[in-house]
């Protein structure tokens, strides 16, 4: 039996059971957890902000709508504008809901109550990745007919004809299944990480500093808590970085659609 | 839920491949990071020294990464050929 | 792709930021496809060695791939 072994004996790590949660309460057959109250909650902020910030918009800006204003020009111009061109405009209706749907979603996940991000669950990822997916193929079959569209997206100009035969699998399944794929699990996957890594240490620190205090182990649970506090402060980069980047892929996936750039 | 109990009372059966296969692919990692992050570094460097090639630069930023990438990727698509 | 001599125009910037994301998913890609061919046939034709042989050769053809349509 050694040192680490002794020291640590009854400490549990947290796993999967983590992402599990028991209904809170049943709405006819369908069970409400804590992640649907948490996405609740994530709609009302987001609608109430917008609400308050644009409901009777005034040339001089005062109040909300100032700090809606650097939101709003935030999206259009960082995100919007490089992509879509002219039309940013009215693409903002799905941006910015997209944008501010998920970094309030992560943001839950430092929130003290909530301590959950919303993203986590593969089900919210993946339904707005399937959403952005689906407008790419609505609009690249408007703009560009359907046949347009696959023979655009699979079909780089001047190859030798031989070639085609190889490239074409490669680019379908590279354009058509690859990319909502990561779309969604590159948002899903940094925030599973980092809610289990959170937990992780705040479990390291409880253990060792509260329910099973011993000399050696409190070291360890300082340890604990100051790197807890350090996640929590890279956990904040990186929710807001995954917001950017998903919301910038999503603008850009749209642009394949509509711009055919051979 | 405990994983040092589990661990200790079946040490003879437990199969611990899977978990070789992911410190596996966690080591194997490290190279194409660091690659890819020598990669775009220098070719920011590059820009900002000479900004005007930034089209050539960008053409050979984009080969090294894709080929380091590749690296990367092989280390994932690995388990699955090492198992057959 | 030749555009020295001046800073790179917004569709230029829309190319690159293109083929960033689409070289790895096309050397994924290839290995997928070719890979999942190469897995069947070694299936079919009981030859274990099929699968990684047609792995290798998906990730030479994205390669390819890639420096043709991102690399001229």
């Amino acid at each position: 039996m050694s040192a680490p072994h002794i020291l640590a004996k009854d400490f549990e790590a947290p796993g999967l059971g983590l992402f599990e949660w028991k209904p809170l309460f049943h709405i006819g057959p369908f069970a409400v957890a804590k992640p649907i109250v948490l996405v609740l909650l994530v709609m009302i902020i987001v609608i109430g902000f917008f609400w308050a910030a644009f409901s009777k918009p005034q040339l001089v800006p005062r109040g909300w709508q100032n700090v809606g204003e650097v939101a709003y020009v935030f999206v259009r111009d960082e995100i919007g504008r490089p992509f879509l061109g002219k039309d940013a405009e009215s693409w903002m209706r799905l941006l910015i809901p997209v944008f501010f749907f998920v970094w309030i979603g992560n943001l839950m996940s430092v929130v003290p109550v909530a301590q959950f991000p919303v993203n986590s669950r593969i089900a919210f990822p993946l339904v707005l990745a399937v959403l952005i997916y689906l407008t790419f193929w609505v609009v690249g079959v408007k703009k560009q007919g359907f046949f347009g569209l696959l023979k655009n997206a699979t079909m780089p100009p001047d190859l030798p004809w031989a070639l085609y035969i190889i490239v074409i699998p490669i680019e379908f399944v590279s354009t058509f299944f690859i990319r909502p794929f990561t779309h969604a699990v590159r948002l899903f996957a940094n925030m599973f990480a980092g809610h289990i890594l959170i937990a992780l240490f705040a479990t390291v620190a409880f253990h060792f500093l509260w329910e099973k205090v011993t000399p050696l182990g409190f070291g360890v649970g300082v340890l604990g808590v100051v790197l807890t506090i350090v996640m929590t402060a890279f956990e904040l980069f990186i929710q807001a970085v995954q917001a950017y980047v998903f919301t910038l892929l999503a603008a850009f996936y749209i642009s394949a659609g509509l711009y055919s750039d051979h | 839920m405990s994983f040092l109990a589990a661990a200790t009372t079946t040490v003879a059966e437990t199969n611990i491949n899977p978990g070789l296969k992911s410190i596996g692919y966690g080591l194997s990692a490290i190279g194409p990071g660091i690659g890819v992050g020598i990669v775009f570094g220098q070719g920011v460097n590059a820009i900002a020294r000479q900004p005007e090639l930034t089209s050539t630069i960008r053409t050979n930023m984009l080969l090294g990464f894709a080929f380091s990438e590749a690296l990367a990727l092989i280390g994932l698509v690995a388990p699955f050929i090492y198992t057959s | 792709m030749t555009g020295n001599g001046r800073l790179p125009t917004e569709s230029e910037d829309r190319e690159f930021a293109n083929a960033v994301s689409a070289a790895p998913a096309t050397i994924l890609a290839g290995m997928l496809v070719f890979g999942g061919v190469g897995w069947l046939l070694a299936r079919w034709l009981d030859i274990q060695a099929l699968l990684p042989i047609f792995l290798v050769l998906g990730l030479v053809f994205a390669g390819y791939l890639v420096y043709v349509r991102y690399g001229r």
